[in-house]
């Protein structure tokens, strides 16, 4: 039942609320008028045959016992004044049977009433429906005077009469109130309509207005109406919205603070750094010339200095992201020479580490820059967290627009492909289980207990920026061998050109 | 799983009282309605002229017959008691053929001897030569009537039926 409504519209729910009450009191109309009208025309045709039949048999004079033959012409006459319609007469006295009909004992008549109009001299009827003609049936015992009082003469004359008439007009009355009801149910959608579309509306806005706050405007309003339920409902949803904007808008400044801080802090990191790599690398110069404790020392600080001009770096280009000030400068490349350069750029070369499966011909708009570091931070992860050898792969592969999962080039040819996937795969232990949701967080570590590494924490944060920034994926998963496998699929064609 | 039952309970009542309202469509029939009075007839020959005497139906009622006696005036002018007794006689003497042909009997065995009838206006005395002991009640009730009419004429009188046997209590008619 409840999932049935869950089912029927409001409108749906209100029209049929609507028609119900207006089925239910055009037909309590029509029924309480049909049954007193029935009863008043039965009544009016039951009291004025019953009244001029007894008017008319009081005329009677008769022998007793009755002359059957005198009381036949009698019942004749009695039947020519039958009223309000036509009526057949019969006598029933003892054995005798009379009628001013053909047949002389009528079928009709129960002898219910011929008991009753026997037993107590008083008129009696009854309606007796035989083979779907209703008749009414008076009997009429007759007295006579004698002496002081009244007696039973014996004689009792029934009247039998057809309603046919009456059931005529009571069908009449049926027929006139279905067909007063159906068109009052038909007027009764109007209003249901109406009060659907009044109830409606609103809730129609309110949906919008909420569906629009949902998209992120959140100085979407409605316009309050009236000061019904609805109206107190959109005033409600307009202060919730007011209130849901300033606590947005604060938590947006706090964030911008924080980030430009992260930023600023970066940025004034930078100078005093760059004086400090200066002067580390002249001090690694002399290294050697040194006392063996001072030349660790001046080591140590100086690879430290690398490292935080590293993490430096790192986050200035994280901060650029979170300000959205990162930008595509995307150029047309062969990716598979793009992904080349980087390896070669980072003296990756050596076949026992790197075994790459780069087919040509895969070309693509991106930012080569980007690219390189996605490319870059992955193999570097690879080969720091994992082990040789780390297994590059490229191939192109059709993704529908609908979002479809991606299917093999050859099913549709390699001019079909609108996506590129490279697959960086290493041949180490894998990222342990509860580690696979957080990978890509910032300065996540997998390994809880290496608190010290060679990144800055910050590459696979920037690795996913960097391919989202392509409106691509990247996916971190344990291959079937145990190696840690991370997958970046982007379009051949950033979506903004796509569509322009 | 209750609000739904009772959602949907109102809705079978309504539909059930609908439909009792709906049906008794057309003209019903009924049982056996008085109305009114019966029929007052004259019966003929006129109150002065006839002798009334009571006989039984063949449902079992006690019904009178309407007798023609001599011409007017005859009845007034004989002496009560021997009016009360010859029409005590007739009654005796059962239906006649076309009495009969009506389906009208008497339960009153043959006359046998002398019955008198012996009072006033409002009380009458009948004395019939038979044991009236095993006599059915309707047959009582038929020497009764018949002499409540015959002797008052107006129906009212009391009447003690005396028999060889015993005397019933006063009866009216």
């Amino acid at each position: 039942m409840s999932r049935f409504k869950a089912r029927m519209g409001l409108r749906t729910r209100l029209v049929i609320a609507f028609l119900l009450v207006a089925a239910v009191s055009a037909g309590t109309t029509a029924v309480l008028t049909y049954r007193k009208a029935r009863t008043a025309i039965l009544e009016q045709a039951q009291d004025t045959a019953v009244s001029s039949f007894r008017d008319r048999v009081q005329e009677l004079s008769t022998p007793l016992p009755v002359d059957a033959g005198s009381l036949e012409d009698e019942l004749r006459r009695l039947a020519r004044q039958g009223k309000p319609h036509p009526w057949v007469v019969f006598a029933e006295y003892g054995t005798v049977r009379v009628s001013s009909g053909t047949s002389p004992v009528s079928d009709v008549i129960t002898s219910a009433l011929r008991h009753a109009a026997l037993a107590h001299p008083r008129g009696s009827f009854q309606r007796v429906d035989r083979n779907g003609v209703p008749w009414l049936t008076i009997a009429v015992p007759t007295v006579f005077r004698a002496g002081r009082t009244v007696r039973p003469t014996g004689l009792v004359l029934y009247a039998v009469m057809p309603l046919t008439d009456e059931a005529a007009n009571v069908r009449a009355m049926v027929t006139a109130a279905r067909d007063g009801a159906l068109p009052a149910l038909a007027m009764a959608l109007v209003p249901a309509l109406l009060a659907a579309r009044s109830v409606l509306r609103p809730v129609r806005d309110l949906r919008k207005a909420a569906r629009s706050m949902g998209s992120g405007r959140l100085d979407t309003r409605i316009q309050v109406k009236g000061g019904d339920e609805l109206a107190d409902l959109a005033r409600t949803f307009n202060e919730s919205a007011v209130e849901l904007e300033q606590s947005v808008g604060e938590l947006r400044q706090a964030e911008a603070r924080a980030r430009r801080f992260a930023s600023d802090v970066s940025h004034e990191l930078r100078t005093p750094l760059a004086g400090m790599l200066a002067v580390t690398e002249v001090l690694d110069e002399d290294a050697a010339r040194l006392a063996p404790d001072t030349a660790a020392a001046v080591r140590l600080i100086s690879a430290e200095t690398g490292k935080l001009a590293v993490l430096v770096e790192d986050l200035m280009e994280i901060s650029r992201f979170d300000a959205r000030a990162a930008e595509l400068n995307t150029d047309e490349v062969d990716v598979a020479q793009a992904i080349r350069k980087t390896l070669a750029s980072r003296h990756w070369r050596d076949p026992a580490e790197i075994v790459t499966d780069l087919p040509d011909g895969i070309r693509a708009r991106l930012d080569p820059r980007r690219f390189d570091i996605v490319v870059a931070n992955l193999v570097g992860n690879a080969l720091r967290h994992g082990s040789a050898p780390v297994v590059i792969r490229l191939r192109a592969t059709v993704r529908g627009d609908d979002g479809t999962a991606p299917g093999a080039v050859t099913a549709t040819g390699p001019e079909a492909a609108n996506r590129f996937v490279v697959e960086v795969t290493d041949s180490g232990p894998g990222i342990p289980p509860q580690a696979l949701p957080h990978i890509f967080e910032r300065f996540y570590k997998a390994d809880a207990a290496r608190t010290r590494s060679q990144g800055s924490g910050l590459g696979l944060a920037i690795t996913l920026e960097n391919v989202r920034l392509h409106r691509g994926t990247v996916r971190a998963a344990n291959g079937p061998q145990g190696g840690a496998v991370f997958t970046v699929e982007m379009p051949l064609l950033p979506v903004a050109e796509v569509t322009a | 799983m209750r609000r739904p039952a009772t959602t949907a309970g109102r809705v079978a009542a309504a539909c059930v009282s609908a439909a009792a309202l709906l049906t008794g469509c057309g003209v019903s029939a009924t049982g056996v309605v008085e109305a009114g009075g019966p029929a007052t007839v004259a019966v003929s020959p006129s109150p002065g002229q006839r002798l009334l005497l009571f006989f039984i139906t063949p449902e079992g009622r006690v019904t009178p017959v309407a007798r023609l006696v001599g011409a007017g005036g005859d009845v007034a002018a004989k002496p009560v008691p021997l009016i009360g007794a010859k029409v005590l006689f007739e009654l005796f003497a059962g239906p006649r053929p076309d009495e009969r042909a009506a389906g009208l009997r008497t339960e009153l065995p043959s006359f046998n001897g002398p019955a008198a009838v012996k009072g006033n206006d409002h009380q009458v005395l009948v004395r019939l030569p038979l044991a009236i002991r095993r006599l059915p009640a309707s047959a009582v009730r038929q020497v009764v009537c018949t002499a409540a009419y015959a002797q008052g004429g107006d129906g009212t009188t009391e009447v003690t039926v005396r028999g060889n046997d015993e005397t019933l209590p006063p009866a009216v008619c």
